[in-house]
């Protein structure tokens, strides 16, 4: 038996449809407040939805119903909800004449649907991750993982329309996570490469998602240094393409700041790390220079310098890290200059306590 | 410097016109919110609150025509309150509309409405902690079913939907608003604000990877100012430095973006900008280091001007273009906040001797509604 939800029906067919059901108006009272222009069509399928879903009907035409409803209001999530206990009672049916891959797959097709033009709509997302959890749930690893992959691609194709839409990177990463498998995030390396230097390198999503990635999932294990190395490498990289983004000095720092945050890490370790990144982050002024920039006026890179110095902590650093926050100050971001004179204050106070 | 070319002044008139005219009626694209329409209801009653117009009707005996009166708004709000014998004598809130009729099998509450409808409630003269009229103790009792082992909030209790940070604000902003914490495991929640910090040092919607983002932060920091744990952050000097950081630099050119090298929208002056006050505030001396101030405030409001609507008043997500309700009321909660910021000329100018009533930026509601004396615990 095919599913039928791929079956649109209208306002129209609903009368004959549920002949034997009585509609139930909205009662909004004798005082309505930030009355709803509703279209007339919105109004008759609510009318059929709050009588069919009272008698708790789970059936093949209370999900057309469903459908028609959602295609007026798709964040209405008592009709996803609704919706969901209609399919997983047709699924548990004893006659086991549905296709339940089939089934699901028509069900994430007409939430793409209904994403197309409402890419930000939180119940729509949840219904793709709650189709997920039920075959994950109901069915074995290798269909679940087939429906992963899928919806890997699918965020994928949202990307294309929107590389930074905030919903598909979360249901991405919770894909991921619910996976379990640890290959998984070599892959997911590639894939936040591939978004930021083919896609775009001032995509923050995508140095979000690297940094998952990088460590494999596990955020409460600071990464081995090899790998922390690898990866300020990595974000030196995409400063050098372009030293005004925010995105890879903040990644820079934040693995920097990793590391000396962890105990297992020696001091002259440090010493040394904080050092190499010192000159290579100095080092991409090279490139301002090369495009007759002013190596000297690039906030976020000077920015960077400042956290470097500070992290280092010795007086000729702090004095250095001073020096920068002048020029940051008065000269290079003015827009954050009250920002830059309170970080002053703060490295005088740290100089001072070392002189005394 | 501010363009002076594209800063409008405020226009108080036009801004009671749009929310009064949307508090009567909103056009039909809005059928997409409605199963959150008590959250317009909210933007529009806080607004116009912010705005003075109930203060000068009540008080005043000004009149505006065609007003939606505050009695009928609390009986219609009252309206969309579970009843207790429904179903789940255990179970206690609001829902967002009159789509489901009272008795429905599916009519349950839900965790943002049961905060939207209080504050409401709060705000038009409802003792909310005393009136017999709300269940009280059953909400409270709501919240603990809702919160979930990694101490996050489901926002129903049929639990079919999503959980995030912004639903542990909503359970914060009842507690408060009810003057009980029973409903919240507090060390759990604690622990899901902190697992939902970015590498960055923001907070993002939900944890273990998620993206800092402007929103959620805000939701996170008054969470945990809400629930007097604020010290986690503080504590941390390089938590705070880093989202201190982050916050005064979402500011590029005037107006705030919510994530790095994204659009500046109107409705994160208000989130950025009430993250930063909280976090200047030291709770246990009460003093304010006011770090609001790091962020450039002429240029700020320029924007937000600048997205205020000529003709249909309200303020729009960016320039020229269309007005929404979210957004005009963000806007205006920001411009309370930057009233603080008088010194200027330019302020001056733009809001033209106009003075907003002041913001509980916490809560996101006048602070008149929540006073000390009322038994509210102070907030920012």
């Amino acid at each position: 038996m095919a599913s039928s939800t791929t079956t649109m029906i209208t306002t129209e067919d609903l009368p004959a449809l549920f002949h034997d059901v009585t509609p139930i108006p909205q009662d909004e009272g004798p005082h309505i407040v930030c009355r709803i222009d509703y279209p007339p069509e919105f109004t008759i399928a609510y009318d059929y939805f709050r009588a069919l879903s009272a008698k708790d009907e789970w059936s093949e035409r209370a999900l057309q119903l469903t459908t028609l409803c959602l295609q007026f209001n798709p964040a209405n999530y008592t009709v996803w909800h609704f919706r969901r206990k209609c399919m997983w009672a047709l699924l548990m049916k004893e006659d086991k004449s549905i296709d339940l891959e089939a089934f699901l797959v028509n069900d994430l097709t007409l939430a793409a649907a209904l994403g197309g033009e409402n890419p930000k709509n939180y119940q729509i997302w949840y219904h793709r991750r709650a189709i997920l959890e039920y075959v994950e749930q109901q069915t074995n690893k290798e269909l679940f993982y087939t429906f992963c992959r899928r919806e890997l691609d699918y965020t994928a194709e949202v990307f294309q329309e929107d590389s930074k839409n905030y919903h598909a990177w979360c249901f991405r990463q919770w894909i991921l996570q619910t996976m379990k498998a640890p290959a998984i995030w070599q892959e997911e390396m590639d894939f936040s490469h591939q978004m930021i230097m083919d896609g775009d390198v001032r995509n923050n999503s995508a140095w979000n998602q690297r940094w998952l990635a990088a460590h494999r999932g596990q955020l409460t294990t600071p990464l081995a240094l090899e790998t922390a190395q690898s990866e300020a490498d990595y974000a030196l990289q995409g400063a050098r393409i372009d030293p005004y983004n925010e995105c890879p000095w903040r990644y820079l720092i934040a693995i920097l700041k990793e590391q000396c945050r962890s105990s297992t890490m020696e001091e002259d370790k440090r010493t040394w790390l904080l050092q190499h990144y010192l000159d290579h982050a100095e080092l991409v002024k090279e490139v301002l220079k090369e495009a007759d920039k002013d190596p000297e006026a690039c906030p976020n890179l000077s920015a960077a310098l400042v956290d470097i110095l500070e992290m280092k902590g010795d007086t000729e650093a702090l004095t250095h890290a001073k020096q920068l926050m002048h020029y940051l100050e008065h000269d290079i971001d003015p827009i954050r200059a009250r920002y830059w004179a309170f970080r002053s204050k703060t490295i005088e106070q740290a100089l001072s306590l070392k002189s005394d | 410097m501010p363009s002076a070319s594209n800063s409008q002044k405020f226009d108080r008139e036009r801004q009671i016109a749009y929310f009064s005219t949307c508090l009567q009626q909103l056009p039909a694209p809005y059928c997409k919110l409605d199963t959150n329409r008590l959250t317009m209801v909210h933007f529009c009653v806080h607004a116009l609150d912010l705005l003075g117009v109930w203060d000068e009707m009540e008080k005043q005996n000004v009149k505006y025509s065609s007003f939606v009166e505050a009695n009928n708004i609390i009986e219609w709000i009252l309206s969309t309150l579970m009843h207790i014998d429904n179903n789940d004598p255990q179970e206690a809130g609001f829902i967002g509309g009159t789509f489901l009729p009272p008795h429905h099998k599916y009519h349950h509450s839900h965790i943002a409405m049961t905060y939207t409808a209080l504050c409401i409630l709060q705000t038009l003269g409802v003792d909310v902690r005393n009136d017999p009229r709300i269940p009280q103790t059953a909400i409270i009792r709501t919240l603990r079913r809702l919160q979930q082992p990694d101490g996050s909030f489901a926002s129903t209790i049929q639990g079919d939907g999503e959980h995030d940070l912004r639903f542990l604000y909503c359970a914060c902003c009842i507690s408060y608003l009810l003057d009980d914490w029973s409903g919240i495991d507090i060390p759990r929640a604690v622990s899901y604000v902190r697992n939902c910090r970015s590498f960055d040092g923001a907070l993002a919607l939900v944890p273990h990877g998620g993206e800092g983002h402007g929103g959620s932060t805000f939701c996170g920091v008054a969470s945990l100012v809400l629930m007097n744990q604020l010290y986690v952050i503080g504590e941390d000097a390089d938590w705070k430095a880093s989202l201190l950081h982050w916050c005064v630099t979402r500011q590029q050119k005037q107006g705030l973006q919510g994530r790095p090298n994204k659009d500046e929208d109107t409705c994160y002056s208000y989130w950025i900008g009430a993250t930063l006050r909280l976090l200047g505030y030291d709770a246990g001396t009460g003093n304010e280091d006011d770090v609001l101030c790091f962020l450039d405030h002429a240029e700020l409001r320029s924007f937000v001007l600048s997205c205020q609507h000529p003709v249909l008043g309200g303020f729009s997500k960016v320039r020229n273009t269309y007005p929404d309700v979210l957004h005009s009321y963000y806007s205006l909660a920001y411009l309370s906040l930057s009233q603080k910021y008088r010194q200027d000329t330019q302020m001056k100018k733009d809001l033209e001797g106009v003075s907003l009533k002041a913001l509980n930026c916490t809560m996101g509601i006048g602070q008149a509604s929540i006073l000390a004396e009322e038994g509210f615990r102070p907030l920012l």
